[in-house]
């Protein structure tokens, strides 16, 4: 069974300029998913609506079987899905250890240091660690919360070559050993590999298949 | 973790920040609580200065003019008639410090010759007695024309006193403390001649010299003996009873009543016009504020210029402190976007903002206080530091209690701070609820 299905989802701006059309996909956990596509074709909406950060204009999100909007998007971005942003978006004054335990009641060092990020640097404020150990902060973020799914938009689009295939395979093994739904918007063909299925987004409309 | 933690790692980290906003808030609470100490200074200042001219009103009788069968002009002089029990009415409507009744009579003494005026003879031999309850309020002494140069001044708890000119006093080697008889008497004219109407005596009256005065005018005009200013005896009130001359209790010559402050001299004398224990027909008030009415519009022009003054200073603290909390909460949109994508919901975000904007402005407030209170000091010290003895000595009782203009009730510096730190409150809610208006995807989509 699907953890996270988008259901005939259709999204328009001010009712006209329609970005999603009849958009309908299925995602199960500890599976690896990327959404590939041209710019402004819709990926990052289609992510932003699995996430709840938006509601569509047409059709249904469902996370285990239930629409996100009975409980509210607020609830379903807590206790449902994490994101991981391209600019990272940590809370600037905070260190690392304090970014993880924004949404997590579990200690964040150990995760931190999963991750790569030894003790010392996840006490030092984020603004001073690379875009690298600030990925793998928010990275983190992710997956000390509970949520099923990780929702990912461009998680190594700031990054250098080597870091970038460092964090997808960090994402990929999470999706593994913590048997979470790990879903990746990408531009990239390297990370876009990983991924067990692959869906392309063209002119609002999808189209998918295994990886 | 929690909003409060969040609110504390926002301020102790973000040290740039906070310092700006509790400075904002120091400045404008400092300004706000020495502009408001200038206002109370203000009033209290006209309170004491209006205190010290201090005003006053009197009750005299009618004086009527008719002509006669003859054709000849007879001018119709009623006597006062108040009666202790209306001037205890009067002193209850409030503001009134004290009254001073004064009765008028004659007197003579076998051991007191009078300072011979026009026509003087052994019969005319008397002077005039100005009883009263306090000598020092009298008209003569207040503006100077008399002046104590010995002894004390009647009082309200004096029995069988007097007060004597200098001149007397040398004319008959009296000096304070010296005892000596009078007794009644009333000046007629008889034949072109000044005459003693009562020619039989049967009161007298023992007093004591208590104090002796010296005039600074002489009269400009002959006088009958009993008319000579030098010959003025002041009395206690007793002195004219005992002479039979007057009654205790009853009031003939003019009742005095002293107002601690002028600007309720209208609404005393309103109210006291509204007694029916007293026969307006053949009585009348007058006022006399004339040094008060002197002021008094550039009294009431400071007041106005000093609010008008705390109302600009008040609405541009309050504009600034609007309009950089408002820039500071704006400030914090990526950090709202970020939060509710995490699942955090609004009125938690909400919550931390606002906790970290009062507990700073708690905390300016609690230090602008202690500044207040220091600068207040020295700036009352500075503007207004000899004052209160001055006001002092210039008020009728000497009890007015001056100083301590700048200071400000506890309850006026809480209203100080419970309005700076509504509009703390109020200028974040307003500005967070820009961002909170917006959809998390809105916010992030803004923030790249």
């Amino acid at each position: 069974m699907s953890i996270l299905e988008a259901r005939n989802v259709a999204y328009s701006y001010d009712g006209r300029r329609a970005v999603l059309k009849n958009v309908s996909a299925a995602f199960e956990a500890g599976r690896i998913y990327a959404i590939t596509g041209p710019s402004g074709c819709g990926k990052t909406t289609l992510l932003s609506l699995l996430g709840g950060l938006d509601s569509p204009t047409g059709g249904q999100i469902l996370f285990e079987g239930e629409d996100i909007s009975k409980k509210g998007l607020a609830f379903h971005r807590k206790n449902n899905v994490a994101f991981i942003f391209q600019s990272y978006n940590l809370i600037d004054y905070m260190t690392p250890a304090e970014n993880v335990a924004l949404t997590s009641k579990r200690p964040p060092l150990p995760i931190l240091e999963r991750l790569g990020l030894t003790r010392e640097e996840s006490k030092r404020n984020v603004m001073r660690l690379s875009g690298g150990q600030q990925q793998r902060t928010a990275i983190a973020r992710a997956l000390a919360s509970d949520a099923g799914v990780i929702l990912a938009d461009e998680p190594t689009g700031n990054l250098d070559g080597d870091t970038a295939a460092e964090i997808a395979a960090v994402l990929k093994e999470c999706a593994r050993r913590s048997n979470k739904c790990v879903i990746i918007v990408t531009h990239s063909e390297e990370v876009a590999g990983i991924a067990d299925e692959v869906f392309w987004l063209r002119g609002g409309e999808i189209y998918g298949g295994e990886g | 973790m929690n909003f409060a933690k969040m609110a504390f790692l926002h301020v102790s980290r973000k040290k740039g920040k906070t310092l700006g906003v509790f400075l904002l808030n120091f400045f404008a609470a400092v300004s706000l609580i020495s502009g408001f100490g200038v206002l109370n200074a203000s009033k209290m200042l006209s309170r004491d200065i209006r205190t010290s001219l201090g005003a006053a009103f009197c009750i005299r009788a009618k004086t009527g003019v008719s002509v006669n069968e003859a054709g000849e002009t007879e001018i119709m002089k009623n006597s006062v008639n108040i009666s202790q029990k209306t001037v205890n009415e009067i002193m209850e409507i409030g503001g009134i410090s004290c009254c001073n009744p004064i009765n008028y009579g004659f007197a003579k003494s076998g051991g007191v010759s009078f300072i011979p005026g026009d026509g003087h003879s052994a019969e005319s031999d008397m002077g005039s007695v100005t009883a009263l309850r306090f000598s020092s309020l009298a008209p003569d002494f207040a503006d100077k024309t008399a002046e104590l140069t010995a002894g004390n001044h009647i009082t309200e708890s004096d029995r069988g006193k007097i007060l004597i000119s200098e001149r007397l006093a040398d004319y008959n080697h009296l000096s304070v403390g010296d005892f000596v008889t009078l007794t009644h008497a009333k000046l007629g004219e008889l034949d072109g001649g000044y005459v003693d109407e009562i020619p039989v005596k049967t009161a007298f009256a023992r007093v004591e010299v208590a104090g002796i005065y010296r005039l600074n005018a002489e009269d400009a005009v002959p006088k009958p003996t009993a008319g000579l200013a030098e010959n003025v005896i002041y009395a206690s009130l007793d002195v004219l009873n005992e002479l039979n001359e007057s009654k205790p209790g009853i009031y003939t010559g003019e009742v005095d009543f002293y107002i601690n402050d002028p600007a309720g001299l209208e609404n005393a004398v309103r109210k006291v016009r509204a007694l029916p224990s007293i026969d307006w027909a053949t009585h009348f008030i007058r006022t006399n504020d004339f040094r008060y009415s002197q002021i008094a519009d550039g009294l009431a022009n400071l007041g106005g210029m000093t609010k008008i003054l705390l109302v600009c200073v008040s609405a541009a603290g309050a504009a600034v402190l609007v309009l950089i909390l408002t820039l500071c909460v704006r400030g914090r949109m990526r950090e709202a976007g970020i939060l509710l994508a995490a699942g955090i919901s609004k009125g938690e975000i909400l919550a931390q903002f606002l906790l970290e904007v009062l507990s700073v402005t708690a905390l300016a407030m609690i230090f602008a206080l202690a500044v207040s209170l220091s600068v207040s000091g020295i700036l009352e010290r500075r503007l207004f530091g000899g004052l209160p003895e001055i006001l002092n000595e210039k008020t009728m009782t000497k009890e007015a209690e001056c100083g301590g203009y700048m200071k400000l009730g506890g309850g006026k510096i809480f209203l100080i701070f419970l309005c700076q730190i509504f509009a703390a409150a109020a200028s974040t809610i307003a500005s967070s609820a820009a961002i909170m208006r917006l959809e998390p995807k809105e916010i992030l989509s803004k923030i790249g």
